[in-house]
């Protein structure tokens, strides 16, 4: 087994892993490391095509995979040594990591530790719905990484359960694999997101939005073949072949956990002080992990402001 | 494999000559629990075979090599589902989110379907 040992190691590489990267090469450390267990660097813009990406931090508009391409160049141009295809296992000690990769195992100890690892949306089981367990059910970062990394078949009538930002990607993302939308449920009164985005989406892409009604059941045996949900009305099946679960956002949380870092049961979240440190001295949380869900410029700007605030 | 030994018998007693018993390939069950080294952990498989240190389903901690493997075995699973059950990969907290798409093109590139 490999030992190592750097100033900083990050993990995660989506815009707050990044960010802070770039922000600690800034400050003056020099030997920084950023982790990422997916083949490539970036986190989700790099799956998510549409616009809106870079307001707040790099003050003009651009879709997700070139925001990521800009922030990953950045930070191999400033020095930051980025290793992709590996994942942090568990702890070996308070600030030693243990990872794997196609290179082996590997033990990192480093001065501070960052954690970026995001988060994800909940599926079908943790959201417990009943009815059979046929193919065609994703949530929208699947859907996005079969549609736009992969170029997979997808289907030709898609429901989606939420109505918040992300669910009006979806739409967007069904309608590059050339499914429709036929309807988009939500158990509240109102959708979650701006109103132009949904005024904008509904009129382009013709879905009708069901307030009010909640999914029962998923109907199908090989392959959805449709959904049973309740109405103000009462019960009504719409048939599709594609369900897609959107937003209801949880921190990837494990290996804080598994590090023993004291956690809001509420967020699922690390609890962390103003200076984003966890209950572990010398180990800081940012990004999506901490109250998901916040915009990818949000989580950068949260980054890059980590280490000029207290480093 | 009882099943077969009494079809076995049973085309035998009717009068079918059923020639030579040829040696089946062996079968080797994946490391699935948690009581031995599971692939990910394996410095030596790893540096041998570099994939099995590539987690491809970051939940339950699958590597490609593991599903590589399942796709060229005697028996390769046919569909996502037989491939969950061979290897956990999909079957993890996010059910999918992160790996499902790389998943099915491993299965798909490997003659396997949805």
């Amino acid at each position: 087994m490999k030992v190592s040992g750097v100033d900083l190691l990050i993990v995660g590489s989506g815009p707050a892993g990044l960010a802070a990267a770039i922000a600690a090469k800034q400050s003056g450390l020099s030997r920084v490391r950023v982790i990422e267990r997916e083949r490539e660097a970036g986190g989700v813009p790099r799956h998510s095509f549409h616009t809106g990406y870079g307001v707040r931090d790099l003050h003009r508009v651009m879709n997700g995979p070139r925001y990521a391409a800009r922030y990953i160049s950045q930070t191999i141009n400033s020095g930051v040594q980025i290793s992709t295809s590996t994942t942090a296992i568990d702890w070996a000690d308070e600030r030693t990591l243990a990872l794997t990769s196609p290179s082996g195992l590997e033990e990192v100890t480093a001065g501070r530790i960052i954690l970026a690892t995001g988060a994800r949306e909940r599926g079908r089981n943790a959201r417990v719905v009943a009815g059979t367990r046929p193919a065609g059910i994703y949530t929208t970062g699947s859907l996005q990484q079969s549609v736009y990394l992969h170029h997979q078949e997808i289907g030709s009538r898609a429901v989606i359960i939420g109505a918040e930002h992300v669910s009006f990607s979806a739409v967007m993302t069904l309608a590059h694999a050339n499914v429709d939308t036929v309807a988009m449920l939500t158990s509240e009164a109102h959708h979650q997101s701006y109103f132009p985005l949904h005024w904008a989406t509904a009129l382009r892409y013709r879905y009708a939005l069901r307030t009010n009604t909640s999914l029962l059941e998923i109907l199908g045996r090989d392959r959805v073949s449709g959904v049973r949900v309740l109405t103000p009305k009462g019960e009504e099946v719409i048939e599709c072949d594609t369900v897609v679960f959107t937003a209801d956002w949880i921190p990837d949380h494990e290996l804080a956990r598994k590090g023993g870092l004291q956690m809001n049961d509420v967020t699922k979240s690390p609890i962390v002080n103003h200076h984003h440190e966890t209950s572990r001295s010398g180990v800081y949380a940012i990004g999506n992990l901490l109250l998901p869900i916040k915009s990818a410029d949000q989580c950068a700007l949260e980054g890059s402001s980590l280490l000029s605030k207290n480093w | 494999m009882a099943i077969a030994e009494h079809v076995r018998e049973l085309l035998t007693s009717s009068g079918l000559e059923l020639g030579q018993q040829s040696d089946l390939p062996a079968i080797h069950l994946p490391a699935l629990g948690e009581s031995g080294i599971r692939p990910y952990l394996n410095d030596a498989l790893i540096s041998d075979t570099p994939s099995y240190g590539e987690i491809v389903c970051h939940c339950e901690r699958v590597t490609r090599g593991e599903i590589d493997a399942a796709m060229i075995s005697p028996i390769p699973p046919r569909d996502q589902a037989a491939l969950a059950r061979r290897t956990r990969a999909t079957l993890g907290r996010c059910q999918g989110f992160y790996c499902h798409a790389e998943v099915r093109a491993l299965l798909e590139n490997a003659g396997g379907a949805l």
